[in-house]
């Protein structure tokens, strides 16, 4: 149809250029033009026939194979999710990340598979039939799921780059949490307050992600203590070192540092040490916070009077 | 100064049975080894329990801290302020260190006296049963018990002090170190005061028992072993050592051992039933299953091996040594655990030759006894009375499944060896009611146990706890790694 109008535009400006003076010239376009609407309604009577085609190929059978396809590949997904899951939170704490890894990979293989399966069953996947499937897709995507496919695309780049992976505490897009999930599309995370974050992985083409732990079990917890300048800082000090000595969320085989700066308002400690579990990061500087509490009142360690809270560290 | 010891060795162990018996268990509910005691005849239960009470400290203890004792104590003595002045023997968390420490200064000083070198020294003993119950005093009475007046601490820095010089010389003897502290922020007050005064008082000789666990903490947070002079590690025992230490046990009850070789096993179809069979403990059946598997595997492959050789040895004594060998596997070579796994694994079997004369079908099945201890007679009614006591293949029991907060109770029972409800909730910076919800769940699994106020661990459970641990990032030694 594309052809046949083309070739009818084709004569008309042919017509109007030549302004009727050369009425060969002008025959000979008229041919033209008239052979490559004939042409283009044959292409497009084979396209409507290899579409005839295509469709008389769906029966009931293939229907029922793809069904079953697709119910295989969503009962894998959820066998692998289920796998990966315990057997992360069975093996050796220091596993646990490592076999969480397993799962997105696991899971966009399943899929890609089942698509293409699921191609070939319907579509008859020949090297023509593939190309004029691929362009009608590219098309289609390229104005509907633009976005859709950004974020695929992107979660399969972030698989190899991994900005990301399942277990890490990540900051994105203004949310703080746990990766629970990794998804075609985006990341699932769970907030402190047990809330689930969606965010598609285009995100990451153009925004910062912010990763405490990349992999690792380990994510240190900086817990910040304010107190005036009429505080003693050797005995915050050496309060703020026992307070983690004797947590017992502390993982004893990392360092463990405290830091004090100067303000105008009075003085920032910040003890930072890293829990045996991420999981635990709020428990424990919760833990830390209430128990040196305790001891800054059992010393009488004063607090600032005022904080200005817009001056900055 | 024996007779000083002896008395307290005794009344620690009068007073704190529960703490330093070798076989002190939780009397309400009834994790292993007591389960299989539940199974024997309640008389001859009873006085398995006391005989294990008789059992002295294995020797080989005794020798590691006797010979730790010679070396540092006498090198003291000559240059009381250029040598260290204090020695450190580690065990296991669940072993009563108190009590194998106290026995073996007893025999030190026997062995002194014998050698007509009586050490002549004043004692001064940490003669504490338990943890003081407030965390905040535990320095302040160390201090009142160990420490020593301003002027007794002077001495000629430097130079060969004499004896008019110095002060007069004394030991200092810590049983437990575990009870010398707490981990909270206070309860580590002790060790400062240690740490201030092992340096600066020369003229007592610090004797100090502890845990490895509590003794690894204190290393990683305040550097203890750099202010202590040596530090010894009891020493694991192999299963010959174990064997020669159960040895008044094995004799007194006539203790035969079961051979888990495959042609034997296939003469007792019954005892293949042995293992636990349980669709609701699947865990414990497949640790069962594992380790019978296991031993068959090591038995038969040690009978074929004695055939193709023809080797004289007795095969009475080749089982009993595979069986102690696998003992001090399993155990990793810990007395009280070892003991433990092999109470547990006694059985109260027919005798053989009477079995082959005529079979009887309830001979393997465990009697069930009533209140007073008599057997329920429906349950088989047609057993054989002639019966003796077996030891089966010795098995640790599977680990119960542990959470995060189930890990970290466990973890202060490793550093302190004992625990009251309060002390273990100071320890967690819980509240005690919520440490006593996780204690009496984890009781129930057996893991650990209880006595009144006292928790501590099953000795059991602890070759596999200490691994559990020691994967999931906290401070454990492990063998072999």
């Amino acid at each position: 149809m594309t052809t046949y109008l083309l070739g009818t535009l084709l004569a008309q400006a042919a017509e109007n250029a030549a302004g009727g003076t050369a009425k060969k010239a002008g025959d000979a376009a008229k041919d033209a033009a008239k052979g490559a609407a004939e042409s283009a309604g044959q292409a497009a009577s084979e396209t409507a026939d290899q579409t005839k085609k295509l469709l008389g190929q769906i029966t009931g059978p293939k229907v029922i194979e793809a069904a079953i396809i697709i119910l295989v590949a969503y009962g894998t997904i959820k066998l692998v999710d289920w796998i990966t899951i315990t057997l992360s939170e069975r093996v050796a704490r220091h596993q646990r990340l490592r076999v969480k890894q397993f799962q997105p990979f696991i899971r966009t293989f399943v899929m890609t598979l089942t698509v293409i399966l699921l191609m070939n069953l319907f579509l008859n996947l020949s090297q023509e039939n593939l190309l004029a499937v691929t362009g009608t897709v590219a098309v289609a995507l390229g104005f509907a799921f633009k976005d859709y496919a950004s974020s695929i695309i992107a979660g399969i780049v972030g698989l190899f780059e991994a900005p990301y992976r399942v277990g890490d505490r990540i900051e994105v897009a203004d949310s703080y949490g746990e990766v629970v999930s990794y998804g075609l599309r985006g990341i699932r995370i769970r907030t402190p307050s047990d809330n689930i974050v969606t965010v598609p992985h285009n995100y990451i083409w153009t925004n910062p992600v912010s990763n405490a732990n990349m992999g690792e079990l380990e994510a240190q917890v900086v817990t910040q203590f304010y107190l005036a300048h009429d505080a003693n800082p050797e005995r915050v000090e050496n309060i703020l070192y026992r307070v983690a000595y004797t947590s017992k969320y502390t993982h004893l085989k990392l360092p463990i540092a405290v830091v004090m700066s100067d303000h105008t308002w009075g003085s920032l400690f910040k003890l930072k040490a890293y829990p045996l579990d991420a999981r635990d990061e709020f428990a424990y500087a919760t833990d830390l916070t209430i128990r040196a509490k305790k001891q800054f009142a059992k010393h009488k360690l004063p607090y600032p009077r005022r904080f200005d809270l817009s001056e900055s560290e | 100064m024996p007779s000083r010891i002896r008395n307290f060795r005794k009344w620690l162990i009068r007073q704190r049975y529960f703490r330093v018996a070798w076989f002190a268990k939780d009397e309400q509910v009834l994790p292993e080894p007591e389960e299989a005691l539940a199974n024997l005849p309640k008389a001859i239960a009873d006085e398995i329990i006391e005989e294990t009470d008789k059992l002295a400290v294995p020797p080989q203890y005794q020798a590691a801290v006797v010979e730790g004792l010679k070396e540092t104590v006498s090198q003291w003595k000559d240059r009381p302020s250029m040598v260290p002045n204090s020695i450190v023997f580690l065990g296991h968390p669940i072993s009563s260190i108190s009590r194998i420490l106290l026995s073996s200064i007893e025999q030190y000083s026997s062995e002194e006296k014998e050698k007509g070198e009586d050490i002549k020294l004043e004692i001064n003993l940490l003669d504490w049963v338990e943890r003081p119950p407030k965390s905040n005093s535990i320095a302040k009475q160390i201090k009142e018990k160990l420490g020593r007046a301003e002027n007794e601490d002077t001495y000629k820095d430097g130079s060969q002090v004499s004896e008019a010089d110095m002060a007069p010389l004394h030991l200092a003897i810590i049983p437990n170190l575990s009870w010398c502290f707490l981990r909270s922020v206070e309860g580590l007050e002790g060790i400062d005061y240690l740490q201030d005064t092992l340096l600066s008082d020369r003229s007592q000789f610090w004797i100090i028992g502890s845990g490895q666990g509590g003794w690894d903490y204190l290393n990683s947070t305040l550097r203890l072993n750099a202010y202590c002079g040596s530090v010894m590690t009891l020493p694991s025992l192999t299963g010959e050592e174990i064997q020669d230490w159960l040895t008044p046990l094995i004799k007194r009850f006539e203790i035969d051992f079961e051979d888990a070789a495959i042609h034997k096993r296939l003469g007792q179809p019954q005892a293949l039933l042995s293992v636990k069979e349980s669709i609701e403990h699947p865990a414990e059946a497949i640790s069962d299953i594992t380790q019978e598997v296991s031993a068959t595997v090591q038995s038969s492959i040690r009978a074929i091996a004695d055939e193709v050789l023809s080797k004289d040895t007795e095969e009475d004594k080749t089982v009993t040594r595979e069986y102690f060998d696998r003992l001090a596997d399993i155990s990793d070579g810990v007395a009280i655990v070892a003991l433990q796994l092999f109470i547990k694994s006694l059985r109260y079997k027919i005798i053989e030759a009477e079995r082959d004369e005529e079979p009887d079908v309830f001979s393997d099945i465990p009697p069930r006894l009533d209140a007073d201890g008599e057997e329920d007679k429906t349950l088989r009614p047609k057993v054989k009375e002639d019966r003796k006591l077996v030891a089966v293949t010795p098995k640790l029991p599977p680990l119960p499944e542990l959470s995060q907060s189930d890990m970290y109770l466990l973890y202060s029972l490793m550093l302190h060896g004992d625990l009251t409800i309060l002390a273990i909730a100071e320890s967690l910076g819980d509240a005690p009611q919520v440490t006593n919800n996780r204690v009496q769940f984890l009781r129930k699994s057996g893991i650990i146990e209880q006595r009144g106020e006292v928790i501590k661990a099953n000795p059991v459970h602890y070759p596999k706890l200490r691994r559990e641990l020691a994967r999931n990032n906290f401070i454990m030694e492990v063998p072999g790694e």
